[in-house]
């Protein structure tokens, strides 16, 4: 099947879905192509969901030259500042404010990140500040012996980004984006007389566009190659992250991690929005964009420099672990542009940081646009608000009454560890964007998230999906095609 | 707010005995609240044989034992609520919050039992490494998978650990036509009852790797295979041991833990050890009112032996309720000696008019040793036993003239090398 569009987006993760949300808000027509059963990407999924305040601060310590770049470390200090807080309240996303210590072991360390905070505050970051040892062990009395006093900003934000992702691209949906998913992008097809972009070629037809903009993180070089210039390549960090339990008595309030170092932030012990601690990431370069394997070494080491932090931290209380693909780019400066090869090609690639920076992206991507020459008329029936499925968890008990008084799958726990009911498991699969899988599920409403791993509901939920959607059970996914749960009934 | 006499939170085999005992106790306003659209809990998906043994002195299957329970209790003037979910209890009002189809429902009791039974520890809990894909499930989510939902979750498959529902299900697997390529257990013993091991996989010839652990899973979207390796007594992988089985499915059998989200709610406290409450010997919590049993409060290994205690729970309760549970008095508090990993209860109230059973696991595996009590620097009691498997419950009885005497604030259980 062929389409005929304004605006193609390649790429459904945040930043993907970010730039569709923002330019929803015009008369244009815009798809986003995504070869994933899901909209939801890739890092955007394995990572720890903070909305870094800290970033300038911590990333200065990396002496990258691409932070020296204004425009770039803007981007940071406007996302936070400016976009998100409307953004969240938009959608409505879960979003806590933690706050952030880098503590120092020695003067030496207090030395480089004063030296940082100087370059900082030269870009924005006006809240960073430094404390004293007192003040390190009044704000993480569960610390480590040992420290001499650290940095600590009080900005830093968890954020749920599964939600956030999901909210984006269905406000983007709601507002008229079509999103094609299974659908992976081939090539970029360029008229090379003009060199002028005509559309994007994809395994499941022709998308006529006059712009394509590449968010694909990892793969953007691959894409980018087929426009006939690509001076860049992506490569994988690979990141193992151990994911702990709530209500642990030694977990921190604010987000907790030593002095950065050359390469990066180094092993961080962070509250999530939803209560549970992410350990780690480490950080190891590869090659291969599809591993995605945990290794005992690799999680003993995380937790080895997370104890050096908190020395109760303990791996049995660890509900899952996983190893995220972060996606760097050689050379490591961030591209966010209209290119001048190919007139209607635009990218964002080499975001090292795209929880924090997207919807600042989105909106630069916008008026890059703007400046380019695209038309970009608002439009009169824009609707900021997504319709965000009613959580149980969340209401009174009143609301709960009146919840399940009007749908009665709203009485029915599903998730028990999450407290997810039948009703807003259906409605995850009714609401755009359309969970099709148990883990677009478990995304959307954090059924299977919790201590039992979806050992009680993951059966259940195989079975509502193959209900709602009229197919047979043995074709539910975990996510990606092959990933099939059920192989055979049992006696015909 | 509805109101009831005792209150029962789950209606497994735990739940089920605690509901009749209290009604026959004398309570004259019983509520059961089930999550599940039917009374039996995981004995439902237990198929097998092997139950009953004590309890009824014949052999019968999950679903056979729950049913002579299930009907018991339907010929008795019991409250059962199905597909209800507790979600909190406020353990100072005894009020238990819960919802169903109908709406929020709150019950008023006078005195609650806690019998939610126990969840299954998943692959992360042991953190082994590889990748994520699908195939993977805990034992008892793929007997639900087969047995309750007649949904069959793989073709090849090799099992971790060598708890009951590991081998059980590789018994079930193989009369499936799944191939079971071996159960791999990190200990140097059976995590397990020894009869499983000869029923379920020695008749089928199912290699036990003992010793062994899961140093690898493979396949991006569904398991292609694992690697496994033998392990020195520090866990080390040891080189050169390492070997490959092809495979679609793991089953992870590693351990079950206590369900006391609930129970904290209320304000119970658990024993760091067994993951469940610290009761006393009428299975009454910290919480005034509040009692438990079955595998909220420790996982055994025997439903009879759950049946046995929970209709203790079943009658103190309704004692409670009626206000004729003898005032608590001081306790007499048990401790773990040599070789005892936990003991349940954990405390005996002084001056109790009843011999006292007390639940126990050892450490590690013994041969020919002496079961003691003692108290005051007094043996109270000495038991022979051939051979203690950390897999299998122990226990002794305590009579009531023993306890009377005693003046001690502990009372040491602890095993003695003959």
């Amino acid at each position: 099947m062929d389409y005929k569009t304004d605006v193609v987006i390649v790429g459904a993760g945040i930043v993907g879905s970010a730039v569709a949300r923002q330019l929803s808000r015009y008369e244009l027509d815009v798809m986003v192509v995504e070869k994933k059963e899901d909209i939801g990407g890739t890092a955007s999924r394995q990572n720890q969901g903070v909305v870094c305040a800290t970033s300038v601060f911590s990333m200065l310590m990396y002496e990258d030259e691409h932070m020296m770049d204004p425009t770039i470390t803007n981007l940071f200090t406007i996302s936070n500042a400016l976009i998100y807080p409307q953004w969240i309240a938009d959608l409505e996303v879960k979003y806590r404010q933690i706050g952030a210590i880098c503590v120092a072991k020695n003067q030496d360390e207090m030395d480089k990140m004063e030296v940082a905070r100087k370059k900082g505050w030269e870009r924005g970051d006006y809240r960073t500040r430094r404390v004293t040892k007192k003040q390190v062990y009044e704000l993480v009395p569960q610390l480590a012996p040992g420290y001499i006093g650290g940095y600590y900003c009080p900005d830093e934000c968890a954020i749920d980004v599964f939600d956030l992702v999901v909210a984006m691209m269905q406000n983007a949906m709601e507002n008229g984006v079509k999103v094609l998913t299974k659908t992976k992008a081939l090539a970029i097809d360029v008229d090379k007389e003009t060199k002028t972009v005509r559309g994007l070629k994809t395994d499941k037809g022709y998308i006529e566009a006059n712009y394509v903009i590449n968010c694909c993180a990892i793969y953007a070089d691959d894409l980018a190659k087929t426009t006939g210039y690509c001076d860049y390549r992506c490569y994988p960090r690979y990141g193992q992250t151990p994911i702990m339990d709530k209500n642990l008595p030694y977990a921190p309030t604010p987000m907790v991690r030593p002095c950065p170092g050359r390469v990066a932030t180094g092993v961080a012990i962070t509250p999530t929005a939803s209560g549970n601690l992410g350990v780690g990431p480490s950080a190891d370069n590869g090659e291969d964009k599809e591993y995605t394997a945990t290794t005992k070494e690799g999680i003993e080491k995380v937790m080895e420099q997370a104890r050096k932090l908190i020395p109760e931290m303990d791996l049995r209380d660890s509900v899952t672990q996983f190893t995220g693909a972060r996606c760097c780019k050689d050379p490591s400066n961030w591209v966010i542009e209209v290119s001048h090869n190919i007139k209607g090609y635009c990218e964002a690639v080499g975001i090292t940081q795209g929880v924090t920076a997207a919807p600042a992206i989105a909106c630069y991507i916008q008026n890059l646009l703007e400046n380019d020459g695209l038309q970009l008329e608002p439009k009169d029936d824009f609707q900021p608000h997504r319709k965000k499925i009613k959580r149980f968890v969340d209401m009174t008990e009143e609301e709960r009454a009146e919840a399940i008084a009007e749908d009665p799958a709203y009485g029915t726990v599903i998730c028990r560890c999450e407290t997810v009911t039948e009703a807003e498991i259906v409605r995850a699969i009714h609401t755009p964007p359309y969970a099709r899988s148990v883990d677009a599920i478990k995304r959307r409403l954090r059924a299977g998230m919790g201590r039992c791993q979806g050992g009680f509901c993951s059966s259940r939920i195989v079975e509502i999906l193959a209900r709602e959607l009229k197919v047979p059970v043995e074709t539910i996914t975990k996510n990606e095609p092959g990933s099939e749960i059920i192989v055979d009934t049992c006696r015909k | 707010m509805l109101e009831f006499d005792v209150a029962v939170i789950g209606a497994g085999p735990a739940g089920l005995a605690a509901a009749l005992a209290a009604k026959r106790s004398g309570a004259q306003k019983v509520v059961l609240v089930e999550r599940d659209f039917r009374m039996g809990g995981i004995l439902e998906q237990c198929i097998h044989m092997g139950f009953g043994l004590k309890y009824f002195g014949e052999e019968l299957s999950g679903p056979e034992y729950a049913a002579r329970f299930i009907k018991r209790i339907e010929e008795e003037d019991i409250t059962v609520m199905l597909d209800t979910m507790v979600l909190s209890i406020d353990g100072d009002m005894r009020v238990i919050h819960a919802v169903n189809k109908n709406g929020v429902v709150n019950i008023k009791a006078g005195s609650i039992i806690l019998s939610m039974g126990c969840r299954e520890r998943t692959r992360a809990q042991v953190a082994v490494p590889g990748t994520r894909p699908a195939g993977i499930f805990t034992a008892g989510t793929a007997q639900r998978f087969i047995n309750v939902q007649n949904e069959l979750v793989g073709k090849k498959a090799v099992i971790v650990g060598s708890g009951d529902i590991g081998m059980i299900m590789a018994r079930r697997l193989t009369l499936e036509g799944v191939k079971v390529e071996g159960v791999v257990e990190i200990m140097p013993y059976l995590a397990g009852l020894t009869r499983n091991r000869v029923q379920c996989l020695d008749d089928y010839d199912i290699p036990l790797y003992l010793s062994h652990t899961i140093s690898d899973i493979r396949g991006q979207y569904r398991v292609e295979g694992v690697s496994v390796a033998r392990i020195d007594e520090n866990r080390e992988i040891i080189e050169g041991t390492e070997f490959d089985i092809d495979c679609d499915t793991i089953l992870f059998s590693v351990g079950l833990i206590p369900e006391n989200e609930v129970s904290k709610s209320a304000g119970v406290l658990l024993d760091p050890v067994t993951g469940g409450p610290i009761v006393d010997d009428h299975m009454e919590t910290n919480i005034s009112g509040i009692f438990a049993c079955g595998n909220v409060l420790h996982v055994n290994d025997l439903v009879d032996n759950v049946s046995i205690e929970s209709e203790k729970a079943g009658k103190a309760a309704a004692l409670f309720a009626q206000g004729r549970l003898h005032e608590k008095t001081e306790a007499i508090s048990l401790a773990c000696g040599e070789n005892i990993r936990y003991v349940t209860p954990q405390k005996i109230v002084r001056g109790g008019q009843d011999d006292v059973t007390i639940y126990f696991r050892v450490s590690s595996p013994e041969r020919n040793i002496r079961i003691q009590a003692e108290a005051d620097g007094a043996v109270l009691l000495e038991e022979k036993r051939a051979f203690v498997n950390p897999g299998e419950i122990e226990f002794i009885t305590l009579q009531k003239e023993n306890l009377s005497g005693i003046n001690a604030e502990q009372l040491i259980i602890r095993t003695v090398r003959e």
